[in-house]
């Protein structure tokens, strides 16, 4: 797996990041390497793996997702990372997160198709 | 796959990848920047002096009351005034599609094809379909509550749900099992509190890890059930925003039967209790806020 492109997940809900780390596992090439589970352990996990892409949730304790994002884009402008959010179908939030660097934005309750084909237009997979 | 969940324009076109993030941030941003503040029609409309506007903005500092609402309670402008300025707002901001064609990133015909299968996908969302008789506190909040839970039930846990008839409770509510609770903070504010039978719990939480024979474990149910409260109440905010009213929130918290029989409800607050019924249990979902 040493070519595999890493991910990290950060969502509090430990339901959300099991059936995200179902999504990812599916993609041939992807492993999920951590869940960081508060916006300030999205940031220290950023650092100790600089992961190919991150999938951040904007509700968590402590600075939350969208802090996070933007922290994380500050230190390393070449950050990927996908919001992922059930304030989703919401434009404020959405631009917000855009804005902040990050990608895209992946709804909750999750289609995965959907989410497949944005993880994989982001990691340069077929 | 048709969603169930209602989407913005926007937000299609970048999952389709018809657009990139630059060019639907640079086409929401000309698109806002073509919508005039209420303060600025009504100076515009003279029924407004630009100190008036000034005093409004001081004043909006200081309560979380919108510019409209205090611009009448200062004794500034009638309702009528009002109403009139709201209406010249909105019949004269552009569409986010027109903003799209603006910036040059899609042509005219480009816009209509894609806005033709946006439509497309979107029919597939029923309508708000609830409707509440009774003079209720928030009214608005409950239906769209009542609506969205009744969805998301069908959606995440594929279970056919059906309203009854609602009550008002002051001072608790009875535990079914598992219950969690969200705090709406905003231009309404009041807790969502869904509370299950420990059987629906576990249907959703079967149906969400997709697994018929998952094992009965609170703990998984609980947060499943926080999960789901996540998921509803996002897509409430996202209906509400669409109806004017800004809501933000925080994340949910759980009680269990065996801890807390009772969900309490503060001094000075009311419930508004929705039974609902499915084919696995019965739930109750409630709209608390202050009488």
């Amino acid at each position: 797996m040493g070519d595999s492109k890493k991910i990290l997940i950060a969502d509090d809900s430990r339901v959300a990041a099991h059936l995200l780390t179902e999504i990812v596992e599916n993609i041939e090439g992807c492993e999920v390497i951590d869940n960081a589970v508060t916006g300030e352990q999205a940031i220290e996990y950023y650092e100790k793996y600089k992961p190919d892409l991150v999938t951040m949730d904007l509700s968590m304790p402590g600075i939350g997702g969208m802090e996070a994002v933007k922290r994380i884009i500050d230190g390393d402008p070449s950050a990927k990372i996908i919001v992922v959010s059930s304030l989703g179908g919401a434009q404020d939030k959405l631009l917000e997160a855009l804005e902040a660097g990050a990608l895209s934005v992946i709804s909750k309750p999750f289609d995965e198709e959907k989410a497949v084909n944005v993880f994989k237009k982001y990691l340069g997979l077929k | 796959m048709h969603s169930m969940i209602p989407k913005f324009f926007g937000q299609y076109l970048l999952e389709k990848d018809i657009l990139d993030k630059d060019q639907l941030i640079e086409a929401i941003n000309y698109q806002k920047s073509k919508i005039l503040k209420l303060g600025e029609i009504a100076i515009q409309h003279a029924f407004l002096t630009e100190k008036q506007v000034a005093k409004i903005h001081n004043e909006q500092k200081r309560t979380d009351m919108r510019f409209g609402d205090l611009s009448v309670s200062m004794g500034f402008l009638t309702e009528k005034q009002l109403e009139e300025i709201i209406t010249s707002q909105k019949n004269n901001h552009i569409y986010l599609g027109e903003a799209i064609v603006a910036c040059g990133h899609l042509d005219k015909a480009q816009l209509e094809t894609q806005l033709n299968a946006f439509k497309d996908e979107q029919q597939s969302i029923p309508p708000i379909e609830v409707m509440i008789k009774e003079d209720i506190p928030h009214k608005e909040l409950v239906e769209v509550s009542v609506d969205l839970t009744e969805k998301l039930f069908r959606r995440i846990g594929d279970m056919i749900s059906k309203s009854g008839q609602l009550r008002s409770e002051t001072e608790s509510v009875a535990n079914l099992g598992v219950a969690a609770a969200l705090d709406f903070r905003g231009d309404i504010n009041a807790r969502y509190i869904i509370n299950v039978t420990w059987d629906i719990g576990q249907e959703i939480a079967k149906k969400t890890f997709k697994k018929e024979d998952l094992p009965f474990d609170e703990e998984l149910i609980r947060d499943t059930l926080s999960e789901f409260v996540n998921v509803v109440c996002g897509n409430i905010r996202s209906k509400m925003i669409e109806m004017g009213k800004k809501l933000d929130f925080q994340p949910p918290l759980t009680f269990l039967d065996k801890v807390d029989k009772n969900i309490p409800i503060a001094r000075g607050e009311q419930a508004t209790v929705v039974p609902g019924y499915t084919q696995i249990g019965n739930y109750e979902l409630a709209i608390v806020s202050k009488i």
